[in-house]
């Protein structure tokens, strides 16, 4: 009963223009697909922000993922990939914020809070004790 | 002295709010300033040529216009370039982005076609390669074939008259 069920929602999933939509061409090497795989995880969707292009289902995502594994295919690295995409993209692309001139802030911030924090507490300490 | 903390924290906030704000700013896409990427696209048929390259756009400012038959705000664009189109100031040239020719054609049919040549891109590729994040995006091209604005969104006749008209009759010798 539970595998029949299990095949029905399966059909009715694959009967889905979503899913047919979703179905992206794999690259033929193993590797390089993991390797794809990767990168899409480090690439953010510029439709729905909050996503990587690995995990959203928007027709710009599937066709960077594409691209990204035609770029594989042309013997590109991992750099030379991402250079592209934040070349036209910005550097927001990028799930991860590199540490460059415009984005150190966005490192240090938490940092520079720390201290600031302890500052704060020494001197509220001081001032209480004299 | 008292305030200093203050001062530092609303400091940071205003440093992290513009920073993280910066990319979305209109006017500061990372394309502006470069070059027309290098792509090449087959025409929609009755087409000036039967396809479209990066290096087509030199001599002459152009704008180059990313829509689709199945977009809403492309279709509500569209009055604004027949608009530019009757200046008869510049050549548009469209990519129609993952379309089909029979339902482009039946919608350049119905809405007119402001274009010189209509680009086919079925997959996505010259569009990521110029930066788009989805349809309708312009762009306006110097006879150097530099990207001098990058618009994303509808056109309207506003934005036309007040930054495109303006940028080419500055830029002009």
């Amino acid at each position: 009963m539970k595998y029949s069920l299990f095949f029905c929602l399966l059909i009715v999933y694959l009967l889905t223009p979503s899913s047919w939509s979703f179905a992206d061409t794999l690259l033929v090497d193993p590797s390089k697909e993991s390797r794809a795989t990767h990168l899409f995880k480090t690439i953010r969707c510029q439709v729905c922000q909050g996503e990587s292009i690995d995990d959203s289902k928007a027709d710009l995502a599937k066709d960077m993922r594409q691209l990204i594994r035609n770029q594989i295919n042309q013997g590109r690295t991992d750099q030379e990939i991402k250079k592209f995409l934040s070349e036209r993209y910005g550097q927001s692309i990028l799930m991860e914020t590199p540490f460059i001139s415009i984005t150190w802030i966005i490192w240090l911030a938490p940092l520079l809070m720390l201290l600031l924090g302890i500052f704060m507490i020494v001197r509220t300490q001081q001032k209480s004790s004299y | 002295m008292k305030y200093l903390p203050i001062v530092i924290i609303t400091l940071l906030v205003c440093i992290l709010g513009y920073v993280l704000y910066l990319p979305k700013v209109p006017g500061l896409s990372p394309m502006q300033g470069k070059p027309v990427p290098s792509f090449q696209l087959p025409t929609l048929e009755g087409s000036k040529n039967n396809f479209i390259t990066s290096k087509d756009f030199e001599n002459q400012y152009f704008l180059l216009n990313i829509f689709a038959s199945w977009c809403q705000a492309c279709e509500a664009e569209h009055p604004a370039l027949l608009y530019l189109n009757q200046k008869n100031i510049l050549p548009i040239v469209g990519i129609a982005w993952r379309d089909s020719p029979e339902k482009l054609q039946s919608w350049i049919q119905e809405h007119g076609n402001p274009y010189t040549s209509i680009g086919l891109d079925t997959t996505g590729e010259a569009v990521i390669t110029l930066g788009v994040s989805g349809a309708p995006e312009s762009f306006l091209i110097s006879p150097a074939g530099t990207i001098i604005y990058h618009h994303i969104g509808p056109l309207t006749q506003h934005v036309i008259d007040t930054i495109i008209l303006p940028l080419i009759s500055t830029e002009q010798p």
